[in-house]
């Protein structure tokens, strides 16, 4: 019965194996053959393989026959690998019994692997902590041991080791999984409970929650409904994951699968909802479900403001397939017609906005990223901010709160003080200190989210050269001196340059932004003068001075088609700049402050 | 074509010139034989088109001409004699290069009816020479000019570089007096240009050498502007310079689109429809024309936007600028809608005159006159654009 299957996730660092472990369990169990194998079967976006990272998770069953020559079920729910997407791989863990725990043997555990390992501790998972990778030449088992044994109070001899690539240490990991991963709670007789830990869509079937069914059982002509949005569907088919869809007769407690009901909205299907039957309903929903909200806003404007429809259209289906995308029309003064959109991180906004590039082949303007704000108006009201340019004048204001993290860094010691430092000039609140080993330390601040949109990951990489990971998970809301800083161009406020910042750092701020819209914004065939302002006050000033040479003046020999030709060029590379007031703006002026140097 | 003007390529010199993208090889005498044979085939091939056709201006360019020798020039005079009718040429200009210019070939020259030389100067400063990698210093240019005079040429043109690497506004002045000094009635000044595939743009590359400031080098264009108009020449095109009545004939009808015939490797040609180039390569241009196979390497005809934009930046390159009229009529757009919009962009008075009835660039807007020939096209667009929306 269900004593046989199997739940589990694998939790790692990026790039400590995660994938490619995976691929391997594939081979082994011959769920596909090694004909088919492209390499990192789980990451089927493009992108996703490109960065080495998963970003939506696939779920796949495996049969496996163990020496004791029982037959077993293993369902293999692949989790995000991004600071970005904690609750959904809160979720993911949720749907399973055990987390194999992968950390490279060079590398050792950082700090992706430590909050990950506690979303699983959190979850009452069983925890396989695996070394990989321990034939490279760089390996340090026994430190990797220690650490591990140190975040997780295992023994030395729960701890297998590993090389995914070369298949070692494999047989280990599956008698692992069946020894010591308990199988599912039997529960078959009790009213219909599935938590859906993903989704998808598909254009003929509509969107396809991921479920684990938790209690009782689910066949198609069953009606559903969804605890958090109240939905109710008539259940067409349900099955189980193999490389594809295997629809199935039902699924049962402790089962992993789909279940596909027509739903046209994504909005109705959340991660973290419990799926119930609408005539025998559960009374209560599973625990754990969230709303999630966006956390880092930016703008999206077409260069060509003609393409405006087809990035709503883009947009639309991009949602689709990622209920975490919220977005709205929006009109900028500068920008014409685009869309606020709001995502779950930094990582999730490059991925939206690469992909609707390169998929939707849309030329984007994309401005600045940040945080959402709340405004204690006067006379008491709080006001959202997610946009820089909704700011209500300073005076109606009483105060502003931004929102914070709790952030986690871990890193070598030889970089300790200058992790302290930057965590102390992005106005990080020092927490704790917490030695993994002599020499890795694991470094706790709560910081403001919107000190950690600009640069902190690359100011990271390089005050650590390249060592340090990180994480965070947001906390709360607190007051903070921020005012709004303006962009003027020859005079004009841009609103689409706007930024809040916090009054310590204004002029700075707006001094290094300016000379690096300097940089950026070619000379134009007047002057530009470009102003930094807080308020009515003018904090900095910087001008590009007016063109003096375009010409390509020889058409010796009569050569005018080149001439013709080369002209063309230049109009076309005009296309990408966006016409603000008189000043041409190239595209890459609107994200600047992402490459500022502060 | 009724009317029409001829160029010549003579693509050999004795060394290439560090910024030169010109098409040219090293001279080798026995490809210069071959050259001279496959040049007679080319010009028969027109005959039969162009035989008919006056010819009014001739210029040959290079590469080095006066490296063509005195028995070949005349060949080549002989058959352009005998396939088209020179009775009417009123210009016939020959290119010539300090370095290696042979006094016997230049009265040659003169002998033929060469009644124009222009000679390859580029500076009267020994080390910015070096630094271009020309073959000749400034003693053999005063010594060139001394036997042009005596030969008694009716017109003597020079070209001059500047914004070379190195060469500073004090330098520039003195050049633009020693080539007044030189008693020509014509200049052409060219901004030195970093071409793809030239040493320059190489060393360019790998910074071992610093271009001009952009800023140092409109110094040096408004400078020419203010100091030869000044010693009346008049500033009639882009990059050329005239005595009254000394403009150069040839060189507008490229940009008053006349038509023009190219004979020789990679050389021009238009004929009022389409334009179109012999290959770049003098070996291949001798091998087809032995075997009596066409030179031609491609063609274009041009649609009614090609000729929009010729027309635009063509005439903006001519002291009397764009006819508002002609262009209205031309391209059926309202072209003072067009110079309203620009105003509103471009708020200064420094680049252009506009005088109702032609709109003309001046020494300022020529030198940024790629950019508003672009903020024209795109305005063009636009009011074109408005005007569908209103009907």
């Amino acid at each position: 019965m269900e004593l046989n299957v199997r739940n589990f996730s694998i939790i790692a660092h990026i790039d400590h194996g995660k994938s490619t472990l995976a691929d391997r369990m594939l081979e082994f169990t011959g769920t596909i053959s090694q004909r088919d194998m492209k390499s990192q079967v789980l990451d089927d976006m493009d992108l996703e393989r490109e960065r080495g990272i998963t970003i939506k998770s696939h779920p796949i069953q495996m049969n496996y026959q163990h020496s004791d020559k029982k037959k077993y079920v293993l369902n293999l729910i692949d989790t995000p690998g991004h600071v970005d997407f904690s609750y959904e791989v809160s979720r993911s863990l949720a749907a399973c019994e055990g987390a194999l725990l992968l950390v490279d043997a060079s590398q050792g555990v950082e700090a992706q692997t430590v909050s990950n390992a506690y979303l699983a501790i959190d979850n009452d998972l069983v925890i396989i902590p695996i070394i990989n990778k321990i034939d490279l030449s760089g390996a340090d088992i026994d430190s990797a041991k220690h650490q591990l044994m140190d975040l997780i109070g295992c023994e030395e001899d729960e701890i297998i080791l590993t090389s995914a690539k070369s298949g070692k240490g494999l047989q280990d990991v599956f008698d692992a999984i069946i020894s010591r991963v308990p199988h599912p709670n039997y529960q078959p007789d009790e009213p219909f409970r599935a938590l859906i830990f993903d989704s998808m869509f598909d254009s003929f079937r509509g969107v396809i929650p991921y479920v684990r069914v938790m209690d009782g059982r689910i066949k198609a002509g069953e009606h559903i409904r969804f605890f958090a949005s109240n939905a109710s569907y008539e259940v067409a088919e349900v099955g189980c994951f193999k490389m594809g869809r295997i629809k199935t007769s039902s699924l049962v407690s402790g089962d992993v699968g789909y279940i596909i009901g027509g739903i046209k909205d994504i909005s109705r299907v959340k991660v973290g909802d419990t799926i119930t039957n609408k005539i025998k309903p559960a009374k209560e929903p599973l625990p754990g479900y969230r709303e999630i909200k966006p956390m880092v806003f930016s703008g999206m404007y077409p260069v060509d403001s003609e393409d405006f429809t087809d990035l709503r259209s883009s947009l639309e289906k991009m949602a689709l397939n990622d209920s975490s995308l919220v977005f709205e029309a929006e009109t900028s003064n500068a920008l014409g017609f685009g869309f606020r959109c709001g995502y779950l991180g930094l990582l999730h906004m490059e991925v939206i906005q690469e992909r609707l590039e390169r998929e939707f082949d849309l030329d984007l303007i994309t401005t600045m990223p940040n945080v959402r704000y709340q405004a204690i108006m006067k006379n008491g009201d709080m006001i959202e901010i997610h946009n820089p340019s909704d700011m209500p004048p300073a005076g109606d204001i009483e105060v502003v709160k931004e929102p914070y993290v709790k952030a986690e860094v871990i890193v070598q010691t030889d970089f300790l003080g200058n992790v302290l430092k930057l965590c102390q000039d992005k106005r990080g609140i020092y927490k704790t200190t917490h030695y993994l080993d002599t020499e890795k330390v694991q470094i706790i601040y709560e910081l403001p989210l919107g000190e950690i949109v600009f640069d902190f990951y690359d100011k990271l990489k390089s005050v650590s050269r390249g060592y340090a990971s990180f994480d965070y998970e947001p906390i709360d809301f607190r007051p903070g001196d921020l005012v709004k800083l303006d962009i003027l161009i020859n005079g004009e406020p841009v609103d689409a340059l706007s930024w809040i910042v916090h009054r310590d750092k204004a002029f700075y701020h707006g001094c290094e932004f300016g000379s690096k819209l300097k940089e950026l914004i070619p000379r134009q065939l007047f002057e530009v003068i470009i102003q930094a302002a807080i308020g009515s006050k003018i904090i900095a000033r910087t001008t590009v001075k007016a063109l003096r040479k375009n010409v390509t003046a020889k058409c010796y020999g009569g050569d005018i088609t080149r001439k013709r030709k080369l002209l063309e060029k230049q109009k076309k590379g005009k296309k990408r700049m966006k016409q603000v007031g008189r000043v041409e703006i190239p595209q890459e002026a609107f994200l600047a402050v992402l490459k500022m140097e502060h | 074509m009724k009317k029409f003007s001829l160029y010549i390529h003579f693509p050999f010199c004795i060394h290439k010139c560090h910024y030169c993208d010109f098409y040219s090889v090293i001279l080798d005498p026995s490809a210069v034989d071959s050259w001279v044979a496959a040049l007679l085939t080319e010009i028969d091939l027109y005959k039969a088109r162009f035989g008919d056709s006056q010819i009014e201006t001739i210029y040959i360019g290079g590469g080095s001409p006066n490296l063509i020798g005195s028995k070949k020039i005349r060949s080549i005079f002989a058959s352009l004699n005998t396939s088209f009718r020179l009775k009417n040429v009123m210009e016939l200009t020959v290119e010539i290069n300090p370095g290696g210019a042979k006094p016997d070939f230049l009265n040659q020259l003169k002998d033929i009816g060469v009644n124009r030389v222009s000679v390859g100067v580029q500076s009267f400063n020994n080390s910015e020479l070096t630094t271009l990698g020309r073959i000749h210093q400034v003693e053999e240019v005063f010594a060139i000019f001394r036997v042009l005079k005596k030969i008694g040429f009716d017109h003597l043109s020079l070209d001059l570089i500047f914004g070379i690497p190195g060469q500073r506004l004090g330098s520039w002045e003195r050049s633009l007096q020693q080539a007044v000094e030189m008693g020509v009635d014509h200049l052409s000044l060219y901004n030195l240009i970093y071409e793809e595939e030239t040493p320059f743009y190489e060393l360019k590359g790998k910074k071992k050498i610093t271009p001009a400031d952009s800023e140092l080098e409109w110094r040096m264009y408004e400078l020419a502007h203010q100091w030869l108009e000044s010693r009346g020449f008049q500033h009639y095109e882009i990059s050329n310079w005239a005595k009254p009545g000394c403009e150069s004939v040839h060189n507008s009808s490229y940009w008053k689109e006349s038509y023009y015939l190219g004979l020789g490797p990679a050389a021009h040609s238009y004929d009022g429809i389409s334009r179109w180039w012999n290959m770049r390569s003098v070996d291949a241009y001798i091998k087809h024309l032995s075997e009596g196979k066409s030179p031609v390497e491609d063609r274009e005809e041009l649609n009614e936007y090609d000729r929009e934009i010729e027309f635009l930046f063509l005439s903006l390159r001519t002291h009397s600028g764009l006819s508002i009229g002609k262009f209205e009529n031309l391209f059926l757009i309202d072209f003072k809608r067009v110079i309203q919009k620009l105003a509103q962009r471009i708020d200064s008075d420094e680049y252009w005159i506009f005088d109702g009835d032609s709109f003309k660039l001046t020494s300022a807007g020529w030198f940024v006159c790629d950019s508003i020939t672009n903020q024209i096209l795109e305005i063009t667009e636009e009011v074109r654009n408005d005007h569908k929306k209103m009907f």
